[in-house]
């Protein structure tokens, strides 16, 4: 799940899935700008059905939160 | 060329500016006599890109590279909405004009440093980003008093961010637009580009024009996004006493 997570995400990002991790952090992470977040928060709730409040996106800094997300819907 | 003393910058900055614009048929010894001969305290030479000769005759001379301003422009013809990945957020978004109390928070945003880090003043080791938030807010202040309106833009009713425009014959310039400090990593810095062209649509304005360091990418890519035009660059040199 965590591996299916991360390719996915490295498609968004246009990075190497072997680059990521969940520890990846915003604004560290190649490509990974404020652009991006939202086009993360957008295609994670598409891909997974999941609903993230806009405000509680300031508090998104890895793609291990970004995951709880999908964590908690599975 | 244009040479201009600034003298705004000893108000701003506390110190003696001269500004060359070159133009894109000046002659490089032309250009070369005049910084010689401008070298006074703090000396900045504007580029346009299309002629890099003078690019490398300002540098032979002792000037250095600092930014480049991207100019941006986007005709407004019909009322704009997000792309389909973010159009989920569009009923949420808004903006008012600001009211005094939030002119005041805004004017104290700018005054911060925070928020505005990527330019030439910023990134200069002789000034500072506390400078250079100075130096907006005092700016800011100049347009709000002429024909400049700022804006609260808000998201679920929560001001997210602001806008300060002012208004030109035909055209509405953005001169600042960023997210509060408390939201400054939340990726919402999209929400606050799109409302810009809401309100030119608004008021009525057939086009926008504003600019963006090359030191600053995460804002590029947001005009990018917006399918902004980018009408010119201009490299930026600077020389100090």
């Amino acid at each position: 799940m965590e591996q299916e997570f991360l390719t996915f995400v490295a498609d968004i990002l246009c990075v190497d899935m072997n680059d990521l991790s969940m520890g990846s952090k915003y604004g560290e992470t190649e490509n990974w700008d404020s652009l991006m977040q939202l086009r993360l928060v957008a295609e994670i709730c598409d891909q997974y059905g999941v609903d993230i409040p806009i405000d509680e996106v300031p508090e998104i800094k890895t793609l291990g939160d970004f995951f709880r997300y999908v964590e908690a819907k599975q | 060329m244009k040479i201009t003393n600034a003298t705004w910058e000893k108000r701003n900055l506390d110190v003696e500016c001269v500004e060359i614009t070159a133009e894109s048929n000046d002659s490089v010894p032309d250009i070369k006599q005049t910084i010689e001969n401008s070298k006074k305290e703090y000396l900045v030479v504007k580029v346009p890109s299309k002629n890099p000769l003078i690019g490398i005759a300002a540098q032979d001379l002792g000037c250095r590279y600092i930014e480049t301003n991207i100019h941006l422009t986007k005709s407004v013809r019909k009322k704009p909405v997000l792309g389909a990945s973010f159009q989920r957020y569009e009923y949420l978004l808004s903006y008012h004009v600001a009211d005094d109390s939030e002119l005041e928070r805004i004017m104290s945003e700018i005054g911060s440093g925070r928020i505005f880090t990527t330019d030439k003043i910023a990134l200069d080791p002789r000034f500072s980003k506390e400078l250079s938030g100075r130096r907006y807010s005092l700016w800011a202040e100049d347009i709000l008093k002429s024909d400049g309106k700022a804006y609260c833009v808000t998201y679920q009713d929560k001001a997210i961010g602001f806008i300060i425009n002012e208004y030109k014959d035909g055209y509405m310039d953005c001169f600042l637009a960023a997210l509060f400090d408390e939201y400054s990593s939340s990726g919402l810095g999209l929400f606050v580009i799109h409302t810009i062209e809401k309100i030119a649509y608004d008021c009525g304005y057939k086009k926008i024009e504003t600019g963006v360091s090359s030191n600053n990418l995460a804002v590029l890519r947001l005009y990018m996004e917006l399918q902004y035009f980018i009408s010119g660059m201009t490299a930026i040199y600077i020389w100090h006493k």
